[in-house]
């Protein structure tokens, strides 16, 4: 065939998806800033949430949810199912990595001030984004029912004592007909997936109508740049799915070397273990304050962060135009990575009553 | 919207977030421990409550998913509101290992609950998840070597995923 005809041959084939799927209608103008690796990291994690659902679908062919027979179902997928041990690795990896560029992805937004008007009401979305891939990642972490996946269920359950009535669900009592650890998979498989779809397709509607929120510099400040920039949101889209490319190499990689843990089958009312690295912060939180720290701490961080939108209210973008806020919430995160370290190296001891 | 009006809503957001905790905590909710957490069957356990009103009568039952079984009851005793009980069961000997809640319960509805594992009676039980005599934090020992032809796929979709990575994201865009 000759380049010719092989040309053209791609040109009809083009305008055959062209005109059943409108792609064109991606073609939109961003600005060109969109494309840097900062301004990509909401997509980074988007591609990562895929491979994670992938991943998800292939493990629950061969998970079993309930507290006699999780821990065993794990060990069958580590040695006994085809590529078992290798795709729950995936996982593993891609939900740390996910976990890491959500937060790189808010911090980004917090430095820029793509939050302010008129974007405030994505960035509540943002944060409740955020909240269900911590609940995604927790969920996943007790789903393995080891040592640690049963001491994070145990603090599940104190947790949900001490908000009361709002912790019904994750109370045994809720339902004495299908366990706990059943009733978490549902939220780690179905219910949690579900919010997260619908806060996704919101959140990117948003971006959409807003676009992107412009390039920082002192002058700069926050406005809609939908139908604006020198860029194409299909080169955003094909950076996107790039970046998503080298988060499977890297969670391949990391799972042929450091394959995802697994610890002894737990038994209940022992604390020998600590959090994932997402939540070991609260530790020393809960030494200090006992188990109302695990429901109260992170409900006051919410709320500060609910209030940043509240607090700046001035349009501009540039950090030097935002030290006070900026200050905060670098004091903030210093104060929760000394948490994490603290918590990280100091001896396990027993907190749950 | 004003600034005041801002503070206002923020304010009463807080408020009403803070009023499920605030509720838990003004109630003193009973709470049971059970000692040891892993027993075995026919043997002992110890069940402390605590943050009882004096005279308050517990109905306690072990249950699991597909059982509940009596264990008999426990008044709290004490003066005020600092009341509570302490309680020696001995489990019965043809229980089930597994995983188990202990519930304590009054006539009125107020119910505390623990968890209980236990062992089979027999040293020559079937090992299990349920069966762990001791908790331990080490990594569960297993065969985690891969076919080579697993682990040299794996390697080569790794590295046609990077290399595809980075075209898609150095590649430039055609020219209008």
């Amino acid at each position: 065939m000759s380049a010719e005809s092989q040309l053209s041959r791609r040109t009809s084939i083009g305008a055959w998806l062209q005109e059943r799927l409108g792609l064109d209608g991606l073609q939109y103008p961003v600005p060109a800033h969109a494309n840097a690796l900062p301004y990509t990291l909401g997509g980074v994690t988007l591609a990562g949430f895929v491979i994670l659902l992938l991943t998800g679908i292939y493990l629950a062919q061969f998970y079993h949810p309930h507290p006699d027979d999780a821990h065993a179902s794990v060990v069958y997928i580590i040695t006994g199912a085809p590529f078992g041990d290798l795709v729950r690795s995936v996982h593993f990896w891609t939900a740390q990595i996910v976990t890491g560029t959500v937060l790189l992805h808010m911090l980004r937004v917090l430095l820029s001030g793509a939050y302010k008007r008129p974007r405030e009401v994505n960035w509540y979305i943002g944060l409740g984004l955020l909240a269900v891939t911590l609940g995604l990642v927790f969920t996943g972490s007790v789903l393995k029912f080891d040592q640690e996946g049963l001491e994070a269920l145990q603090h599940n359950k104190e947790a949900a004592r001490v908000i009361g009535a709002l912790g019904g669900w994750f109370s045994v009592e809720f339902s004495r007909s299908v366990p706990l650890l059943t009733r978490l998979y549902d939220g780690h498989v179905t219910i949690l997936p579900l919010i997260f779809g619908l806060l996704i397709i919101a959140h990117a509607f948003l971006v959409k109508q807003h676009g992107i929120s412009p390039k920082v510099t002192p002058e700069a400040v926050s406005r809609a740049t939908a139908g604006e920039g020198g860029s194409r949101f299909t080169t955003h889209l094909r950076r996107m799915a790039g970046y998503g490319l080298i988060v499977l190499a890297l969670a391949l990689a990391l799972g042929l070397l450091w394959p995802a843990p697994l610890g002894q089958p737990g038994v209940a009312g022992a604390e020998v273990t600590k959090p994932w690295w997402m939540f070991v912060w609260l530790f020393p939180a809960e030494e200090a304050w006992g188990s109302r720290a695990l429901a109260t701490v992170p409900v006051i961080l919410g709320g500060l962060l609910a209030l940043v939108p509240i607090a700046d209210r001035s349009p501009y973008l540039s950090p030097a135009r935002r030290k006070g806020l900026l200050l905060a919430a670098a004091l903030i995160l210093i104060a929760l990575v000394a948490s994490g370290l603290v918590g990280a190296f100091k001896p396990v001891e027993a907190h749950l009553q | 919207m004003n600034p005041r009006t801002y503070v206002k809503i923020s304010l009463a957001a807080a408020i009403i977030a803070l009023i499920p905790t605030m509720v838990g905590h003004a109630h003193g909710e009973a709470v049971i421990g059970v000692s040891p957490a892993v027993a075995a069957a026919g043997t002992s356990i110890t069940v402390t409550g605590t943050e009882m009103e004096p005279g308050e009568v517990f109905q306690l039952f072990l249950e699991s998913a597909s059982t509940s079984i009596e264990l008999g009851e426990a008044a709290a005793e004490g003066e005020g509101e600092e009341g509570g009980f302490v309680v020696t069961i001995t489990l019965p000997p043809d229980l089930t290992a597994g995983s188990y809640t202990l519930r304590a319960s009054t006539e009125e509805g107020e119910t505390a609950v623990a968890d209980l594992t236990v062992t089979a009676a027999s040293a020559e039980a079937d090992p299990g998840p349920a069966m762990a005599q001791e908790p331990s934090g080490e990594p569960h020992l297993l065969d985690r070597t891969k076919p080579a032809g697993e682990i040299a796929g794996a390697a080569s979709l790794a590295l046609a995923s990077a290399l595809l990575g980075v075209w898609l994201i150095r590649r430039k865009d055609p020219s209008p």
